[in-house]
């Protein structure tokens, strides 16, 4: 009894020192990594898992094999058990029910299924080789890549595309919003292995995110060797690369969300989560100037220089998905200007990199940049 | 011994010999030893350097201030040509402490802005630290201000006697390096050495992958590409891009170039800056027996920096002249820092189990 009491009286005295600790903004205890409690993100990483296969499955036209239009709508739907990884099946995540599909011009999921078909279908010439005008595999080396008659991997465009209007959509633009962690959203009710509400949507931006909770400057090479920096994960490597120190950029701010949510600093999660979307949003634009540098490097070489291209327009497009973004239309249109025509008697024009001159190429990387404000490093990008 | 004995000891051997990942760890070498001469012998010594050269520029620095004239001019660039010849030497070990600071940004960002310095003197007010002032920083910022557009000694001075607010900039540009040279040498000096010493593994957050990847990192994209490669016309189908050469204003960047190849040797090799040649992963590639057809790898590395050297020894001239006038002899050089590229990146790197993994052309 005597045991119990004390215990009790222990509770108590817990409880009011808990509830009228002062919040400060006590930045000693920040974790250096994102190591918080509850953390859950397992349907995100299905939907990278889910992703890594229908490229897998695409990547087969490199190696001269047609490709299966309905495999990969179904991985795209989660359909039909279309996966290899059984669980994914049956997971009850998809990737096409998150995809953006609100219009205004921008790839959508209706349009990457239109690819999908469309890429099926020509991947009928993955036997030939390619010239301008036919589908077929360029090689360069030991590469080599599947474009269309007009010099586009479908494979980068829709891969990168997904990243774009899949991850980073739901995390610019509902994950690290009012409706899922605005003050209204519960932060009360800790659910045990995913926290409350508001935690547990900022994980699952986390989680769009392509890196492991364990992240650091010094492991983050090894992070990308052992494959658990991905997606997003993977082109940190750009910036930090050119010296920009950007992985510490954000997990900076993946952290000080999470730790603001969870101890109630609003202030911290509506500054974090700003500046979490201006970072990943950096990510896309140093990713888009590296590739086009890539196709300079590669200019006279067709598989090189196209799979960059492909890589750049992708991350270009995918500016367009956070309502943030600093790059304006206009700039957008004028750069896709110099990646597209329109063929003879069609009523829009289509990607195509078989006009492109290292002059669009200049054009296109100072519009960027100049955007981004990173002309002082484009070069190094 | 019988046929099939010996073919089951050529399996063996073979097998062990084409083992990558795992043989550095079966090796006796004591990687600790190593990552200590590079932490105390090789990279404190460096920063430090750094750290004394930008002191004195920041000193000559005050002294022209005090007397605008030829002679401190003189002196001044003379602190400055050493300085960044120093910096050459920094510049492949960015990670740890200078990685958090972005010091290579910050000392080394060229092309400048010249219209964003010239702005920033005549409004005079600016904050260096923010990312949008990267280039009009840093020894190239001093490279325009100390040599101008024409090289005339007596604008230079003019420009200096007549605006208060230039003098203000240089002062400010200097401080800045001091500061930031101080800062990434103190924790070298403090905790970081000890932190790099520890990380003694080939696997997660271990030094040697820092340190393998931050160099070839540094001379593919910096040296090969920065200096060498960029204004050369490798991105410009050819057509040479002679003011996105490092020390484009004082002519400097042959001696620069050079240098810096020289630096990169020693640091792969674990030679301090007297000279005093300890553990490197060059003797590292000569524990794990790393070879290349046949022969040492550690030899065709040293042979392939000597063959750099040649060709840029060839060049006489300095190298805003040489891309326009000989571009095959600077070609020359692309061809050879990219042989040692290969060199490294692939035969070094998996030798010594670690994984090369900055961004190439290949991102999927």
């Amino acid at each position: 009894m005597n045991t119990n009491k004390n215990y009790i009286f222990l509770a108590v005295i817990a409880i009011f020192t808990f509830s009228s600790c002062e919040k400060e903004n006590n930045t000693e205890e920040i974790p250096s990594t994102y190591n918080f409690e509850n953390v859950n993100y397992s349907g995100q990483s299905a939907r990278l898992d889910m992703l890594a296969e229908i490229t897998t499955e695409m990547k087969k036209a490199n190696t001269g094999s047609s490709v299966d239009a309905n495999v990969l709508l179904s991985m795209f739907a989660n359909t039909n058990s279309a996966f290899a990884n059984s669980s994914l099946n049956t997971s009850g995540k998809d990737l096409k029910s998150k995809c953006y599909n609100n219009g205004g011009g921008i790839y959508q999921a209706s349009t990457f299924e239109y690819l999908m078909n469309y890429y099926g279908g020509i991947s009928i010439g993955a036997g030939n080789t390619w010239t301008p005008g036919t589908p077929g595999v360029a090689t360069s080396g030991s590469s080599a890549y599947f474009f269309d008659a007009y010099g586009v991997e479908y494979t980068q465009i829709i891969e990168k595309g997904l990243m774009g209007a899949i991850f980073y959509y739901q995390a610019t633009e509902v994950y690290t919003r009012p409706s899922k962690i605005g003050d209204a959203v519960d932060n009360d009710l800790i659910v045990a292995g995913e926290g409350t509400d508001m935690e547990h949507h900022w994980d699952e931006a986390f989680g769009y995110f392509g890196i492991p909770t364990d992240l650091s400057v010094s492991n983050y090479s090894d992070k990308l060797a052992n494959g658990s920096a991905r997606y997003h994960g993977k082109y940190l490597a750009v910036g930090q690369d050119a010296g920009l120190n950007t992985v510490q950029k954000v997990i900076d701010q993946f952290i000080k969300g999470r730790y603001g949510i969870s101890n109630k600093d609003y202030t911290l999660r509506d500054e974090a989560a700003a500046q979490l979307r201006a970072e990943w949003e950096m990510v896309l634009a140093t990713t888009a100037i590296h590739y086009i540098n890539s196709a300079q490097s590669n200019f006279g070489d067709d598989a090189l220089r196209n799979h960059a291209l492909s890589e750049a327009i992708a991350f270009i497009f995918s500016l367009n998905y956070n309502s943030d973004k600093l790059i304006s239309n206009a700039a957008i249109a004028t750069i896709n200007a110099f990646f597209q025509e329109t063929p003879p008697g069609a009523p829009n024009p289509v990607p195509s990199f078989l006009n492109v001159t290292n002059q669009n190429l200049n054009e296109a990387r100072n519009i960027l940049s100049s955007a981004y404000g990173l002309d002082a490093v484009k070069d190094i990008l | 011994m019988n046929y099939k004995s010996l073919v089951l000891i050529l399996a063996l051997f073979v097998t062990l010999i084409s083992c990558d990942k795992t043989e550095p760890n079966k090796v006796d070498f004591d990687r600790t030893a190593l990552l200590n001469n590079y932490a105390n012998k090789v990279i404190l010594p460096r920063y430090e350097l750094l750290q004394a050269k930008s002191t004195a520029l920041h000193d000559a620095a005050l002294n022209f201030e005090a007397n605008i004239n030829q002679a401190n001019l003189d002196l001044l660039r003379a602190d400055f040509q050493a300085t960044y010849l120093v910096w050459q030497a920094c510049s492949s070990v960015e990670f740890g402490p200078a990685g958090m600071e972005t010091l290579k940004l910050v000392f080394n960002t060229y092309p400048v802005d010249r219209n964003k310095i010239l702005t920033n003197i005549a409004s005079a007010s600016y904050n260096l630290d923010a990312a949008q002032q990267i280039d009009a920083i840093g020894l190239p910022a001093l490279d325009y201000l100390l040599y101008g557009t024409n090289n005339n000694d007596q604008e230079i001075l003019n420009t200096f006697t007549n605006q208060s607010a230039a003098i203000n900039y240089l002062l400010d540009l200097t401080s800045q390096l001091k500061n930031k040279s101080s800062s990434v040498y103190a924790q070298w000096n403090t905790t970081y050495s000890n932190t790099f010493i520890n990380a003694n593994g080939t696997d997660v957050g271990s030094s040697l992958s820092l340190l393998i990847n931050e160099m070839n990192l540094d001379f593919e994209k910096f040296i090969r590409d920065g200096k060498i490669g960029i204004p050369l016309g490798k991105r410009s189908l050819g057509n040479p891009q002679v003011d996105k050469l490092e020390a484009y204003y004082s002519r400097e960047s042959l001696v620069l170039v050079k240098e810096s190849v020289q630096r990169l040797e020693e640091l792969y090799s674990g030679t301090s800056l007297e000279g005093v040649n300890g553990l490197g992963l060059d003797d590292y590639l000569d524990a794990v027996n790393a070879s290349n057809n046949g022969q040492d790898l550690s030899l065709l590395i040293s042979n392939q920096f000597a063959a750099i050297q040649l060709s840029l020894d060839a060049i006489n001239s300095n190298l805003n002249d040489a891309i326009i006038n000989n571009p095959s002899q600077v070609d020359d050089v692309y061809n050879k820092m990219q042989q040692l590229i290969v060199y490294f990146k692939v035969d070094l790197a998996s030798n010594l189990g670690v994984l090369i993994s900055y961004q190439d052309n290949d991102g999927d």
